[in-house]
C-alpha cells in the first residue's frame, strides 16, 4: 500500500498556477522523504533514499516550466545501507530532451545513461554506497542540469517524476512498476 | 576523603546546541544494540579475545580516488579519497604540518542544498627551534597558546596544534590552521555545541619563557571564522599527559584518558556549567580519578575477557599539581599530579589509556601494549555508566589479535573501531607484524581486521601523483589515528600519521557490525 506523504493536495491543481514548479504530492511505500527547491524553469529536489522502495513526486508546473524546455537537477542521498547499481528515473508526462551530467562523488567508474521518451536509466560503473547527483545542483564549473521537453504541455499539468532502485536483474519489471506509477495523466495532459 | 556524593544529574541535554545541524543516522535498525552487544561480550571460555575473520571479507589494496596509490587496504567495496598531506598548501597559505593525529568531526550543516562537514585533526608535533614553524605563527588570526621557548624539559618552541578541514558533498574543499602553540596534540573529543577539545599529551613542570606550562586540554571552534579558538587551557581537566575526551550527552560531563605508563586511571570532569557552549568549560569543574569499589589501588593492567568491577569516583583537589615520581603498588612511575592525588584516594592503575568514547550511556577506553612487564598487547574497556560496572570487553594477550589500541571510536550503528599504534614488539604467536590496522572488537568480544596501512612509496611515486612534500619510504607499520564517522554513517574519516594525510572511506558497511 503506497504511503502518501503529500504536504499540499491536489486541489492546488485547481487554483491560478505559480511561475515556478511546485512539489505538490510524494508517495512511497518505504521513508524516503524529498526536499523541493524547484525555482522558474527548473524543477530541483533532494531526496533521501532511506529504503530501495521507488519514490513518486508529484510537481505541479508553472507559466515559465511550460511551452519548450524544463531543466532538472536533484541531489540523490543514498541511506540505504546498501550499493545502488542503478538507478530509473520517470516522467509521467513531456519527455526527457537531453541529459545532463550524473556526479558520484566517490563513483570510482563511470555512468552510462539511457534516454527513452519519459524514462532514463542510469548504471553505475562501480556500486555506489554514498551519493548521486542529476544534473548541476551546486552550481559547479563544467556541469549540467538535464533538460525535459515541455512542448504541448500547460501551467497547472502535473509532472510526476519517479525515481526506482531496481534490483540486478530487474531492470525490464521496474521499467513496467515505473511507468505504470507514473502513468497517471492529467486531463491537461499532452496534446 | 572519598566522594561518593556524585551531584545530581542535569535535565537531558539536546545534541549540537550552538547552531549545528541535527544529527541523522541512516540505517534502518537500533542504533544501540550493536553497542549494547558489544558491551555484554560473551565470554564463555575465554579469558582473551580471538580474532575473527572479517564480516566484510579480507582487506587488499585499494587505489586511492585522490592520487591512484594503494594507500591503504580495504574490504571488498570499499572506495576512499585522500587529503591534506603533510606538505600541501592549505587555503589559508599555510603549509600542512606533518604528525597527523586525533580528529573529530566538529560540525556538520546545511550550507543550502550541500552538506558540510568540518573536521578538526590534531598535529602531534612537540618542540623546535625556530619560531616561524609554530603552526600558524604568520597569520595573527590563528590563535596560540605559547609563543615562548622551554629551556628544559621540553624545550624549544611548542609546534603542535590543529587544523580544520572542509568535506562537503563528498569531496574535500578546503584546510586552515585553527590552533597553535602547543605541544604534541594527541588525541581529544568534540563537543555538543561544534567545537573539538585538542589534548597535549606531555607530563612536563617545565615553565616556558612566556610562563606557560603545558599538558592540557584547549577548545578549538569548528568555525574559526566566526570565533577564534580560546588560547587559555581548560585547566580544570588537569595538566598530564592527556589522551582523548570524550562528553557524554546526558549528563554533560566529559570522561578523559591519561597515556602515562603505569600511572594513570580514568577521570571524569564535571563541568561548573553544564549547559555546554563555547569557553564553558573554562569556567571550571570538578575533577575525579575512577576507583574500583572495595579495592585501594587496584591493579587493572590485566584482566580477562569480560571482567567486571563495580567503581566509583574520587576527587582530585588540585588538576594542576606538578608531577613527579610515585612510589606505587607497581613501582616507582614518573606520574602526574593528578593521578598522584587520585592515586593517594585509591585509584585504579591502568597500563597507558588512550582512545575514549561515549555512547548510549557507555564510556567506551583503550589501554594500550606497554612492553614492559608484564607485556600485554592491549585492552578495551566498557564502563556502563547507569549501574557504574567497569568491563574489560576486548582483551588481546597477542599482537595479532589487537596491536596496542590507541584512537577508538563508536559508529552511528554502535560498531566499535580502534586504530593500532603498536609496531612489531610485544607478544606474538603469528608472523611479524608489518602493518597496522583498523580493527573491530566484535560483539562476540573478538577482533577482526577492517583495513591495514599499505603506504609505502618512493619519492619518486609520490612525485609522480604531485605529492613531493610528502613523507616518502616505508610508513606501513606506523599508527593509525583520528578515526571518525560522519554524523549519518556512511563515511569514516582517518589518518595515517606516519605519511600524514586524511582518508574518507565510504562502502558497504551494513555487511559488519560497523
Amino acid at each position: 500500500m503506497k504511503k502518501l506523504l503529500a504536504t499540499a493536495a491536489l486541489a492546488l491543481a485547481a487554483h491560478l498556477p505559480a511561475s515556478a514548479a511546485l512539489l505538490v504530492g510524494q508517495s512511497t511505500a518505504g521513508a524516503s522523504l524529498a526536499t523541493d527547491f524547484s525555482t522558474d524553469g527548473l524543477v530541483a529536489f533532494d531526496l533521501d533514499l532511506n529504503d530501495a522502495q521507488a519514490v513518486r513526486l508529484d510537481f505541479q508546473l508553472g507559466t515559465a516550466d511550460v511551452g519548450g524546455a524544463l531543466d532538472l537537477n536533484a541531489v540523490l542521498r543514498n541511506l540505504t545501507g546498501a550499493g545502488i547499481e542503478r538507478l530509473l528515473i520517470g516522467l509521467s508526462i513531456g519527455s526527457f530532451e537531453q541529459a545532463g551530467s550524473v556526479t558520484r562523488p566517490f563513483g570510482g567508474g563511470g555512468t552510462s545513461v539511457g534516454l527513452a521518451g519519459g524514462s532514463a536509466s542510469l548504471s553505475f560503473d562501480s556500486v555506489e554506497y554514498l551519493d548521486v547527483f542529476i544534473g548541476n545542483p551546486f552550481g559547479g564549473a563544467g556541469l549540467s542540469d538535464w533538460r525535459i521537453d515541455t512542448r504541448g504541455l500547460n501551467a497547472g499539468d502535473v509532472l510526476a517524476i519517479t525515481i526506482a532502485v531496481p534490483e540486478p536483474g530487474a531492470v525490464a519489471l521496474v521499467l513496467s512498476a515505473l511507468l505504470a506509477l507514473g502513468a497517471v495523466r492529467t486531463r491537461r495532459g499532452r496534446r | 576523603m572519598h566522594d561518593d556524593d556524585t551531584p545530581p544529574l542535569p535535565a537531558r541535554r539536546q545534541l549540537l546546541k550552538g547552531g549545528s545541524a541535527a544529527i541523522a543516522a541512516a540505517f534502518a535498525g537500533p542504533i544501540t544494540a550493536m553497542a549494547s552487544r558489544v558491551a555484554e561480550a560473551s565470554c564463555a571460555a575465554a579469558t582473551a579475545s580471538v580474532l575473527l575473520d572479517s564480516p566484510y571479507g579480507a582487506p587488499a589494496p585499494v587505489n586511492d580516488l585522490t592520487t591512484g596509490l594503494p594507500l591503504i587496504e580495504l574490504p571488498p567495496g570499499f572506495s576512499y579519497k585522500s587529503t591534506g598531506w603533510r606538505g600541501d598548501l592549505m587555503s589559508d597559505g599555510l603549509v600542512t604540518p606533518p604528525n597527523h593525529d586525533g580528529m573529530g568531526v566538529a560540525l556538520q550543516r546545511r550550507v543550502g542544498r550541500s552538506t558540510e562537514i568540518v573536521l578538526v585533526r590534531n598535529h602531534e608535533r612537540s618542540n623546535g627551534g625556530n619560531a616561524a614553524d609554530i603552526l600558524g605563527a604568520s597569520l595573527a588570526h590563528v590563535a596560540k597558546y605559547d609563543t615562548g621557548r622551554t629551556a628544559t624539559g621540553i624545550t624549544g618552541y611548542q609546534l603542535g596544534g590543529t587544523t580544520n578541514l572542509v568535506f562537503r558533498d563528498g569531496a574535500w574543499t578546503e584546510s586552515f590552521a585553527s590552533f597553535g602553540g602547543t605541544n604534541r596534540n594527541c588525541a581529544g573529543g568534540v563537543s555538543t555545541w561544534g567545537s573539538w577539545l585538542t589534548n597535549e599529551e606531555v607530563r612536563s613542570n617545565t615553565v616556558s619563557s612566556t610562563g606557560r606550562r603545558h599538558g592540557y586540554v584547549f577548545e578549538v571552534p569548528a568555525d574559526t571564522s566566526l570565533t577564534a579558538a580560546n588560547p587559555e587551557p581548560i585547566i580544570g581537566m588537569g595538566r598530564m599527559a592527556h589522551e582523548a575526551s570524550a562528553i557524554d550527552p546526558a549528563t554533560g560531563y566529559w570522561y578523559l584518558t591519561e597515556d602515562q605508563g603505569n600511572a594513570n586511571t580514568l577521570y571524569r570532569f564535571l563541568p561548573s556549567n553544564v549547559s555546554g557552549g563555547l569557553n564553558s568549560l573554562h569556567a571550571g569543574g570538578r575533577l575525579q580519578g575512577l576507583k574500583v569499589r572495595g579495592i585501594h589501588n587496584a591493579d587493572l593492567r590485566m584482566p580477562t575477557l569480560c571482567q567486571e568491577f563495580g567503581i566509583e569516583w574520587v576527587d582530585i583537589d588540585n588538576p594542576d599539581l606538578d608531577g613527579a615520581t610515585l612510589s606505587s603498588v607497581v613501582g616507582n612511575v614518573s606520574a602526574s599530579g593528578p593521578f598522584i592525588q587520585a592515586y593517594a584516594r585509591g585509584a585504579a592503575i591502568f597500563g597507558a589509556n588512550e582512545g575514549c568514547w561515549v555512547a548510549n550511556g557507555i564510556v567506551w577506553f583503550t589501554d594500550k601494549q606497554v612492553t614492559t612487564s608484564p607485556a600485554r598487547a592491549g585492552r578495551v574497556w566498557a564502563l556502563d555508566l547507569a549501574t557504574d560496572t567497569l568491563k574489560a570487553i576486548f582483551v588481546s594477550n597477542d599482537i595479532t589479535v589487537g596491536n596496542s589500541p590507541d584512537n577508538l571510536v563508536v559508529s552511528p550503528r554502535g560498531g566499535v573501531l580502534f586504530c593500532e599504534d603498536g609496531g612489531s614488539g610485544g607478544p606474538n604467536s603469528g608472523a611479524p607484524v608489518t602493518q597496522q590496522r583498523l580493527m573491530v572488537v566484535h560483539p562476540n568480544g573478538g577482533s577482526y581486521v577492517f583495513a591495514r596501512n599499505n603506504f609505502n612509496f618512493t619519492a619518486a611515486q609520490l612525485a609522480a601523483v604531485g605529492k613531493s612534500s610528502a613523507s616518502a619510504g616505508n610508513h606501513r607499520n606506523s599508527e593509525w589515528c583520528g578515526a571518525c564517522f560522519s554524523p549519518d554513517g556512511r563515511v569514516l574519516f582517518v589518518n595515517l600519521q606516519g605519511p600524514g594525510l586524511t582518508v574518507a572511506i565510504t562502502g558497504p558497511w551494513a555487511r559488519g557490525t560497523l
